[in-house]
Formats: structure tokens, sequence, C-alpha cells
């Protein structure tokens, strides 16, 4: 397996605290439940769009959602 | 696992088997006269049908066994993928027709090149199939 990618994200635990499923929050923001799936387990840095996309649902700012963490 | 994965692998199946029909005829023809075969139009009408309708056919299961993903669109993430397998197969495509072209430059054989020409084909598109898949188990990035 691959190493992750330096961007953490707290998408699992926001999508979980609203409670959405995978397939709801892709579906929320254009993506696959697939994608969201790697974007939870950093094996995916989604674009600009779809990380404020992501931020925006939850209603919380991006670098709350998306941080650096090498 | 996504439709386009599932895709991916149905066609890779459906290729790799319409293929190895076709090779196994050519091969058997080949051997019955005692050189290669002239590539001839019922032969690969028959490998075109087969792969196209094994290919509709495998299709219209997967969508009938999850038809929203069928119906979903690619994202980003998917299309990055294609774009990326797209590259890397188009690159051995190339690599296999240039190097069929200097292989009949060679043996002056034009079977010989109409049949490396098709194996290119086949290979690159496996290639394009099999690089899909692992892609998308990979960490992969925008």
């Amino acid at each position: 397996m691959s190493k992750a990618l330096p961007i953490a994200n707290r998408v699992r635990e926001l999508r979980e605290l609203r409670p959405m499923t995978q397939s709801e929050l892709g579906d929320a923001v254009g993506v696959t439940r697939q994608t969201v799936a790697a974007i939870e387990q950093r094996r995916y840095s989604p674009s600009l769009e779809t990380a404020f996309r992501i931020a925006r649902l939850f209603d919380t700012p991006l670098e709350a959602v998306f941080f650096w963490d090498e | 696992m996504s439709f386009r994965e599932k895709s991916a692998g149905l066609m890779a199946l459906v290729l790799l088997l319409a293929s190895a029909l076709y090779a196994k005829a050519v091969l058997s023809a080949s051997v019955a006269s005692g050189a290669l075969v002239a590539p001839n139009f019922p032969d690969l009408i028959g490998y075109t049908l087969l792969l196209v309708i094994l290919s509709v056919l495998g299709h219209i299961v997967l969508a009938a066994v999850s038809p929203k993903e069928a119906n979903a669109q690619v994202d980003e993430r998917e299309r990055a993928i294609a774009a990326k397998a797209g590259r890397i197969s188009g690159a051995l495509q190339s690599a296999g027709v240039v190097l069929s072209l200097l292989g009949y430059l060679w043996l002056q054989q034009a079977h010989v090149l109409f049949y490396c020409i098709l194996a290119t084909l086949v290979l690159a598109q496996l290639l394009n199939y099999g690089l899909t898949l692992v892609f998308n188990r990979m960490v992969w990035q925008a």
C-alpha cells in the first residue's frame, strides 16, 4: 500500500456527525461513493472545488476540514 | 467497487476471451496450412461481433445490478484515473505500432504486420483496463 497523502481531513468525522452515508455525501458534492471513501482514507486529495463543496456542506471552514499533516 | 472498475474488469475479460478465440482460430488455420494465414473478414467480423455482443450483454447485467452507479456521471477522480491509464496505454500502443512497422521493414510480410498491430491494440487496451483497476486502489492525487 502506498504512503498516505500529506493532506489529512475530518470528512469521516463530520459526515458521521450529521449523520450521512458516503453515498449521500458523494451525491451532495458531485463525486462517487468510492471517491468519498478514498478521500476519507487519504488515498485521494480532492480538487479545490470539491474540497470547498464539502466544507460548505458541513458549514465548516475549509482549513478545519482539510489540513496539512506530513 | 465502482461501476468504472466493474466495467474495466468486464471489458478486460471479454477482450481476453474474444482475442484468445481469434488467436486460436488463426493458429489452427496456420498450422493446418503450414504457413501464417492471411487475415480474413469472416474471422475478424466474428471477433468484432463477439466483442460487441459480450460487452453489451455484460454492461446490461452490470447496469441492472447497480443502476444508480451505472447512471452516475464520471467524477474528477475517475477522470484523472482514465486520463493517466490512457496516457500510459497510449504510449505502449505507439511503441507497438512503431516496432510493428520496423518489423515490417525487416520481414516484408504484411500478414505479420497486421497481426502485430492487432496484438498491440489488444495489449494496449488490456493495459488500460488493468491500470484503471490498479489506480482505483492506489493513493491518488488530483
